[in-house]
Parts: C-alpha cells; sequence; structure tokens
C-alpha cells in the first residue's frame, strides 16, 4: 500500500510576490511543518522591512502585514490559503549597523488546490472533483 | 423558570498553578531543543546560553538567550542570513 504525494505549491514564492510589491522587504520561510490534516502544509514565514529611517521601516512593516492578513483573498492558482497569523512582531531589530529594520513573523497555512496541476487532494481522488456534477 | 447557578472563584490562580509544573517541564523540553538546533560556533557560547526566566504569574516561563548576537543568529541581518532555531521548534509546538 503507498501513500498518496501531495505536492505542495510553493507558498514562500507566493508570499514573496506579494510583499515584494513593497520595496525594502525581504522574506523566506525558516520553517514547515504537516498540519494534522495531511494535505494542509504550515509554514512559517519571516519578513523584513528595510528603510532609511524607523517610521518608514515601521510603515513598510505595516504595509506587509496588511498584505499577509489580504494573503486568503488574492488568488493564487496553485493554492490555497486557509490560515494566518502573526506570531511575532513586527518589531523593532535594526541591523548591526544601525539600519532600520521591523521583523516579523507568520503562520501561513495552506495547501494544493483540488485537482490541480500542483498536487491532489485525497478527497478528491477518492470521490471525484469537489463542487462537481458532471451527470 | 429555571433558576439561575451563581459561582463564587474563591482562588482565581488554581488553573495556573496547577498547570505550572506541565507549562514548566515543557519550557525545558523547548530550551533543550532549541539549544540543540543552535549553531555551535569556535566557543559554543550561543547555544550555551538559551536560560529559562520564571514569569510574574504562575505557568509563564519565558526562553531567553542573551548573548549580544543572539538576535542576529535567529533573524538573520542584511549581510548575513538567519539560522533560526528558537523559531522552528516553536512552531513545531505550534501544531
Amino acid at each position: 500500500m503507498t501513500a498518496p504525494v501531495i505536492t505542495q505549491p510553493d507558498l514562500e514564492a507566493f508570499v514573496w510576490q506579494q510583499v515584494s510589491q513593497v520595496a525594502g522587504v525581504t522574506s523566506f520561510s525558516y520553517a514547515a511543518s504537516m498540519d494534522h490534516l495531511p494535505w494542509v502544509v504550515a509554514h512559517s514565514i519571516q519578513v523584513d522591512a528595510r528603510a532609511k529611517t524607523k517610521q518608514a521601516a515601521s510603515d513598510r512593516a505595516e504595509q506587509v502585514r496588511q498584505i499577509m492578513w489580504g494573503l486568503p483573498q488574492v488568488p493564487w492558482a496553485n493554492g490555497v490559503i486557509a490560515y494566518v497569523q502573526a506570531v511575532e512582531g513586527p518589531f523593532w531589530l535594526p541591523d548591526p549597523d544601525g539600519g532600520p529594520r521591523y521583523t516579523a513573523r507568520y503562520e501561513v497555512r495552506c495547501h494544493p488546490v483540488p485537482s490541480s496541476s500542483t498536487g491532489r487532494m485525497p478527497l478528491a481522488d477518492a470521490a471525484g472533483p469537489i463542487g462537481r456534477n458532471d451527470s | 423558570m429555571a433558576s439561575l447557578s451563581r459561582y463564587k472563584i474563591t482562588h482565581p490562580q488554581a488553573p495556573r498553578l496547577a498547570a505550572d509544573p506541565l507549562i514548566a517541564e515543557l519550557a525545558s523540553r523547548i530550551r533543550d531543543q532549541v539549544a540543540a538546533r543552535t549553531p555551535h560556533g569556535a566557543t559554543g557560547q550561543l547555544a550555551a546560553g538559551w536560560q529559562i526566566t520564571k514569569g510574574r504569574a504562575p505557568a509563564l516561563y519565558i526562553i531567553h538567550n542573551p548573548t549580544p548576537y543572539a538576535a542576529y543568529v535567529e533573524y538573520g541581518t542584511a549581510n548575513m542570513p538567519a539560522e533560526p532555531s528558537l523559531g522552528p521548534v516553536v512552531a513545531g509546538y505550534r501544531r
């Protein structure tokens, strides 16, 4: 017996696609773990917002926070955002040279679109496409 | 008509006091796992620096590292990628 392989969408790239609209921002995923549902993966994402002044960095961090909270509403062909939660920050963490930076960490849970080209959910395999009636 | 029941809380701290030993053990376990994940440099100061401080309320423990550069290793800098150790362990415990 083999377990189905569920190909996960590239959440890190999707988050970067969204937050890179704000200048001076970097983002990366530092952890990922499977949820209690085997097709849901919880990603831990860190987003740094830098600028020339502390206030400007704070403003950018706030823009990022709003983008992150709005992720479930952004159309994404490869996946579905199921949950977003800020777990740290945004908090003031200047670089060693004094460069202004605000840092925040978020937990984002996502799963593939049912029957998408990037993955198939097990329920879709067992019961046919969700929300579709061909008869 | 059903009569209302009234309850008087006689010991508001009781739930926290009951949970305190479990939380203390959990904090100790997290600290050990974080220390095991922490990059070991020439001195090992960062990995050895993880401490648990009891908070002001029962069942409140703070895991911290007083090493001056701990935050730079955990979160990275403009010139150095992050090597997080606390974040991934805590993320695992959020499951």
